[in-house]
């Protein structure tokens, strides 16, 4: 059904009452013009289309606060303006920061008064970590206003997914965000897959890798918070873990960010019982070895007075800003999409969603960590509950559009495809940093700038999955 | 001190199995790349599976270039026959196109050293500078690991450092987007001379998968290039045996 672009707000808000979210939004081309989709997502997944009148429509930002970024990155993508759109700032595209500010530069940041400076960093960062631009408004030491400019990784991916369904389009999916690779790559096959029935053993050991994933990626974010808190000992331990869990990664599959595997239809090799025996005792160590280095870092006092109430998201901000993730858990939003619309074998296994309310760099440790204990639960479920038998099947892929949403490390990973004879003619990606990178934005104001790398970490995002 | 802290501490030191690996460990393991034996009837369905057109195969033989393969292993998969075997491959290579390997020509390479004057200047002192220009976060994956206690590399000489101004070695990740373009460049001419630029992983060799998208397909053609590490990503004990092999490390040993 086609709806106006007016009708928008009333219908996003109906779906709102009804418990669903806004997950993703995109303009599409049609033979006469564009439609825009939105796609919200509850028990189910739903898509409102919209048909779009020339190039310009009332934009949604002021009644739907979580539509913002979408809408930048439609007018960036398809040209299509949105009308009193309250922050155009140029999302991703070079050349319209040209366009905008008159000449290839960043604007400045809208706060002026005396003793007021700006602190310009990046694209090229201090760390090992991918290329952003960020400016500081400072006034002393407290950070007034934080403007983050991405943008630089942005290889064109959605466009390279556009080909004909009989495509493996996995590797570009696992290359997305390489340390999410499992969770994009889960999304991808399931745009492919459908309703195709997957192999119960390929399920549960997908649930495992996908458990794998989070694990290595949460060990690296508390090993990267002690690192910033100046806690040598505890981040050289935690660096230690994620690498028997890399390597452990690379007994599986060959691979130590778990490239390779995924097929449409199920897995390219088997999981051996020795792996599977190796993959359980090692768990076993590394379960306890976790709550070793969770308890050095919180029995530390000067660990403590750098996590506590620093970088606090509100509640009120999280869900206006659909946060998603780890980092709203931490601001005690109850959502994970491994509950809501079990994948994989997620419905088999029982787990708990770790949540906590205060919001700070504290809050999202204490959630990674606890995600950590839970994930190992649910691989050992996972082994103790897989029997023999085929791990791959044929797929038959229809037209139409297919939504894959999973839980990557980060959070909420959608992955929307318009298949239309036989061929993908519109994908659409959504990693779960998008949305995150401004609640970033919100949750460092009032810090003091040594503080930022910590909340920064503490959110762990994604550059190369939000450029895409 | 805490006491989670000082049992690690005492349990690390009291270890005889220290996590530091050592040189023949490093060395004991290599990178693989897919290579036809004999038994190939050159029947081309490996190229037809090649995402990123890293195999090609003619009449005249069958070919692969390491600079664009992403170790997908959907060739040896494809292969029928069973002829597509993993043999070991470079860990680096000083020119592009040594990576080229044809069936029938031997896939040994001369490791090869950095140009003397370079050499002499860095020394054993290796600076290094990460650059991602636009990967997709894998290779950082790698190298952050690379200072972990299990390679620990920092025992070698090689440390990381914050800002290009003081490094000596630029490795470089990712296709080079076009958003990066102006960046990068400003970074090589940050970066002191003399310099070495490494480019590490297929994407920065070729661009890899991302070569048809928003890219300049690797950063060969913004900046001279010293040292290829293939790989998607390369592990980090092939990134230790490129850097000593390449900065010679190894032959005072």
């Amino acid at each position: 059904m086609m709806y106006g672009t007016d009708e928008l707000p009333d219908i996003i808000r109906d779906y709102s009452k009804r418990g669903f979210g806004l997950v993703c939004m995109y303009a599409r081309d049609v033979p006469d013009g564009h439609v825009l989709e939105v796609v919200m997502a509850g028990d189910g997944v739903e898509r409102i289309t919209a048909r779009v009148d020339g190039t310009m429509y009332r934009s949604l930002t002021s009644e739907i606060p979580g539509a913002s970024l979408y809408e930048r990155e439609i007018y960036e993508t398809s040209g299509i303006y949105p009308a009193g759109h309250p922050d155009m700032r140029p999302l991703r595209s070079r050349s319209t920061w040209g366009s905008l500010s008159g000449g290839d530069a960043i604007p400045h940041n809208d706060i002026f008064g005396d003793g007021i400076f700006e602190i310009p960093v990046g694209p090229i960062h201090a760390g090992v970590i991918g290329p952003g631009h960020f400016r500081f408004s400072v006034a002393g030491e407290p950070i007034l206003m934080m403007k983050a400019y991405l943008g630089y990784s942005r290889r064109g991916v959605e466009k390279l997914m556009e080909t004909p369904v009989s495509y493996d389009n996995a590797p570009i999916a696992e290359r997305i965000s390489g340390d999410n690779a499992v969770a994009h790559t889960l999304a991808h096959l399931q745009t492919v897959e459908q309703d195709t029935e997957i192999p119960e053993r390929a399920r549960f050991i997908r649930t495992m890798l996908a458990e794998l994933e989070r694990i290595y990626n949460h060990l690296g974010t508390m090993a990267g918070i002690a690192l910033d808190t100046a806690l040598a000992v505890p981040a050289a331990h935690g660096n230690m873990l994620r690498e028997s869990i890399l390597r452990l990664n690379e007994k599986i599959c060959g691979h130590r960010q778990l490239w390779g595997i995924l097929r449409a239809g199920g897995l390219s090799k088997d999981v051996s019982e020795t792996v599977l025996a190796e993959i359980e005792r090692e768990l076993m160590r590394i379960k306890f070895d976790t709550e070793d280095l969770a308890g050095v870092m919180t029995r530390s006092p000067s660990f403590m007075d750098r996590a506590e109430t620093t970088g606090r998201l509100s509640y009120e901000d999280a869900v206006r800003l659909r946060a998603v993730g780890p980092v709203a858990r931490a601001s005690g939003v109850n959502a994970d999409v491994r509950k809501m619309r079990p994948y994989a074998a997620y419905d088999k296994v029982a787990f708990d969603v770790p949540i906590c309310p205060s919001g700070d760099v504290y809050a999202r440790m204490t959630v990674r960590k606890r995600e950590i204990i839970e994930s190992i639960s649910v691989i050992i479920q996972c082994i103790n509950e897989m029997k023999d038998g085929p791990i791959c099947t044929d797929v038959k892929t229809k037209d139409g559009f297919y939504a894959g949403i999973t839980e990557s490390p980060r959070g909420e990973t959608v992955h929307c495809a318009h298949i239309e004879g036989g061929r993908i003619t519109r994908y659409k990606i959504r990693d779960a940093s998008f949305p995150n990178w401004p609640a970033l934005e919100c949750a460092v104001i009032g810090n003091i700038v040594p503080d930022f790398p910590v909340v920064n970490k503490s959110f762990d995002l994604s550059y190369s999955g939000n450029d895409l | 001190m805490d006491d989670g802290m000082l049992r690690i501490a005492v349990r690390n030191f009291l270890s005889l199995k220290r996590p530091p690996e050592s040189i023949p460990v490093l060395y004991g393991r290599k990178m693989l790349m897919p290579f036809p034996n004999v038994s190939c009837g050159l029947c081309g369905k490996c190229a037809d599976v090649c995402r990123t057109g890293a195999i090609s195969v003619s009449e005249s033989g069958w070919e692969i270039d390491l600079g664009r393969c992403i170790s997908c292993r959907r060739c040896c998969e494809s292969c029928g026959s069973g002829s597509l075997e993993l043999i070991g491959a470079p860990d680096y290579v000083l020119k592009r196109g040594d990576l080229v390997f044809r069936s029938g020509e031997s896939t040994e390479r001369d490791a090869g050293k950095i140009g003397g004057d370079k050499r002499r200047v860095i020394g054993r002192s290796v600076n290094i500078r990460e650059v991602d220009t636009g990967s997709c976060n894998a290779c950082e994956v790698e190298v952050n690991s690379l200072s972990n206690r299990f390679y620990d590399v920092e025992r070698f000489g090689i440390r990381t450092v914050a800002s290009p101004r003081h490094a000596d070695v630029l490795l470089v990740t990712g296709p080079l987007t076009s958003n990066m373009r102006e960046a990068f460049d400003r970074v090589v001419k940050a970066t002191p001379d003399p310099k070495v630029i490494i480019a590490m992983g297929t994407c920065a060799i070729s661009g890899g998968p991302f070569s048809e998208g928003e890219t300049l397909g690797g950063i060969s053609g913004s900046a001279d290039v010293d040292v290829f590490i293939p790989g998607c990503p390369p592990a980090p004990d092939a990134i230790i045996r490129a850097l000593l092999g390449a900065f010679g490390f190894t032959e005072q040993r």
